[in-house]
């Protein structure tokens, strides 16, 4: 029986079910201005995954553990195993060398299909966010795709997304997928301040996989943009353990990176 | 060939000309990355019109060369106040690159061979792009999309030393600077044109005694401008730290067109040139 803590926040819930959905000796990707998936991956690493690897900026397997110092991307790229060139992680990628891969989209569809690209039109925007850098790459090659959304609403849990700048799922599932030649498996988990979700293999549809503590499954589907699939008894998301919560706010994350857009 | 290529900064800018591709070699991914500066403050103070810039992430100099008005399309990925606003006024076309799209497509320029083939490459990005056109793989029939070469009428640099043939050391500034580490050589190597503005210009011994030698040969280099502070507001490692509260006003200015028209005026048209510039900064 686990000793789960009961005044945990909802940052702490996802990065925690993050870190549990990473698995011993895996190698993790990190995608471009994602601190909770930072932070999750050192609480991975300080738990049940000593041995996972991660892939941090220029660095292949930095003993980053303490998120406090403010120049913990200099001491991640000096107790690095090597340097990471990228034209190296492109060939790990395309080799099928790279388990996990965790971004942040601004939007994301039923298929998984992912924006964050822009509002609008392509021609004449609403907004501009900072564009795909990895993610383009990463859905379609690595073989665990996470992503996390700090706001799930209606807007980013979109009927339509307005760019796809990350290809998904499609009507026909993983055999699809795997007959236009994508290798990796695409988005398996999405966590955002609501509930997990998963994928139908066969159909590409997101589904239900559990709902946080709290939250209703009305106020999920209200807040969602197209019909989610479900199983017929929805589970309730496991909440961090003390142990988890101790080690964000005391040792990993005092400063509280992992909040940002939450 | 390996003649003497010592320029000044205008007679480099004017092998840019108008319509025509400008790679930035080192794009400001850190507060040091190699960004010439002074010679984009060059470019728009000539007045370059419908360049499309082609880099591997838009910082500050993309920022100032949208807002100068010199550019009409962008290839990479990126951010900025002026950015923005074109993008949703329409002014300049954008294309967005992938990590992947934006290194193969520099290794390919850097190799000389037209394009470097991904399989299953599918997103909005590649369905915009006739240049990448899907094919079957002559070897067992797999669906590839071929990423073609980037190859800029112009790419630029600039360096903590050059010798006056175009030999070039960059120092420490780009170490762990993921990007630019492999951009600043690649790109320059990929570009039918280099030009390189350097902190120092030393004697070629100087180079070849030093333990790394030169990083980029003189043969990608067509022009070498000596320019001390020459990635201001930017930073040279072991040279001079970035100037952020300069980043700071930049950006600032730059919210709005009213208050980015002023920046321009008194920071780079009104001087002559690099002097007068650093004149306005502080900086001498």
């Amino acid at each position: 029986m686990s000793d789960y803590a009961t005044d945990y926040t909802v940052d702490e819930l996802v990065t925690a079910s993050i870190a549990r959905n990473i698995q011993n000796g895996e190698l993790i990707q990190q995608g471009g201005n994602t601190p909770l998936a930072i932070v999750a991956v050192a609480l991975a690493r300080l738990t049940h995954a000593p041995r996972a690897v991660y892939n941090f900026l220029g660095s292949i397997d930095p003993l980053l553990y303490e998120l406090d110092d403010p120049n913990f991307v200099e001491a991640g790229s000096e107790t690095a195993l090597m340097p990471l060139e990228f034209l190296h992680a492109i060939g790990m990628a395309l080799r099928g060398k790279i388990d996990v891969f965790t971004g942040m989209p601004a939007q994301i569809d039923q298929y998984g299909n992912v924006n964050i690209s822009l509002i609008g039109d392509p021609a004449k925007t609403r907004a501009r966010f900072p564009g795909g850098y990895g993610i383009p790459d990463w859905i379609l090659y690595v073989r665990r795709v996470f992503f996390y959304l700090p706001r799930h609403t209606t807007q980013t849990f979109a009927e339509r997304v307005d760019y796809i700048t990350g290809t998904g799922h499609f009507p026909g599932g993983l055999a699809e997928r795997r007959r236009r030649g994508i290798p990796g498996q695409g988005p398996e988990k999405i966590f955002s301040n609501l509930a997990v979700l998963g994928f139908d293999p066969e159909t590409g549809r997101m589904r239900i996989e559990s709902i946080h503590p709290g939250v209703s499954a009305e106020d999920l589907r209200s807040n969602t943009g197209f019909e989610l699939l479900a199983p017929a008894e929805i589970p309730e998301t496991e909440p961090p353990t003390r142990e988890q919560v101790d080690l964000l706010r005391n040792r990993i994350d005092p400063k509280g990176l992992r909040k940002q857009r939450f | 060939m390996r003649d003497e290529k010592l320029k000044t900064l205008a007679e480099a800018a004017s092998l840019i000309r108008d319509g025509t591709s400008l790679g930035i070699a080192s794009p400001a991914v850190s507060a040091d990355a190699l960004v010439p500066m002074a010679l984009i403050h060059e470019i728009i103070r000539q007045g370059k019109r419908r360049l499309v810039l082609r880099t591997a992430m838009a910082s500050l100099e993309a920022d100032l060369l949208i807002g100068g008005g010199c550019l009409s399309e962008i290839h990479f990925f990126g951010f900025g106040p002026c950015y923005r606003r074109a993008s949703a006024e329409g002014t300049v076309r954008t294309r967005e690159e992938s990590e992947f799209t934006a290194w193969l497509g520099v290794l390919a320029g850097s190799l000389g061979i037209d394009f470097i083939p991904l399989p299953g490459y599918q997103n909005d990005m590649a369905r915009e792009r006739s240049e990448w056109p899907t094919f079957p793989s002559p070897l067992d029939g797999k669906e590839l999309v071929a990423i073609s070469a980037i190859v800029p009428d112009v790419a630029v640099l600039h360096v903590p030393r050059a010798d006056a043939y175009g030999n070039v050391q960059l120092g420490d500034t780009n170490r762990g600077n993921v990007a630019a580490e492999f951009t600043a050589t690649r790109m320059m190597q990929a570009a039918k044109h280099g030009i390189v503005t350097a902190e120092e210009i030393v004697p070629t011994d100087e180079i070849r005694r030093s333990q790394q030698g030169a990083d980029l040969l003189y043969n990608e280099v067509d022009a070498v401008v000596h320019v001390p502070r020459g990635a201001h507001p930017y930073g040279v490692a072991d040279c001079y730290a970035a100037d952020s509260r300069h980043i700071k006003t930049y950006l600032e200015a730059a919210q709005s067109s009213d208050t980015f028209r002023k920046y321009l005026q008194h920071h780079i048209l009104e001087p002559s040139g690099h002097r007068e510039y650093l004149d306005r900064v502080g900086q001498v």
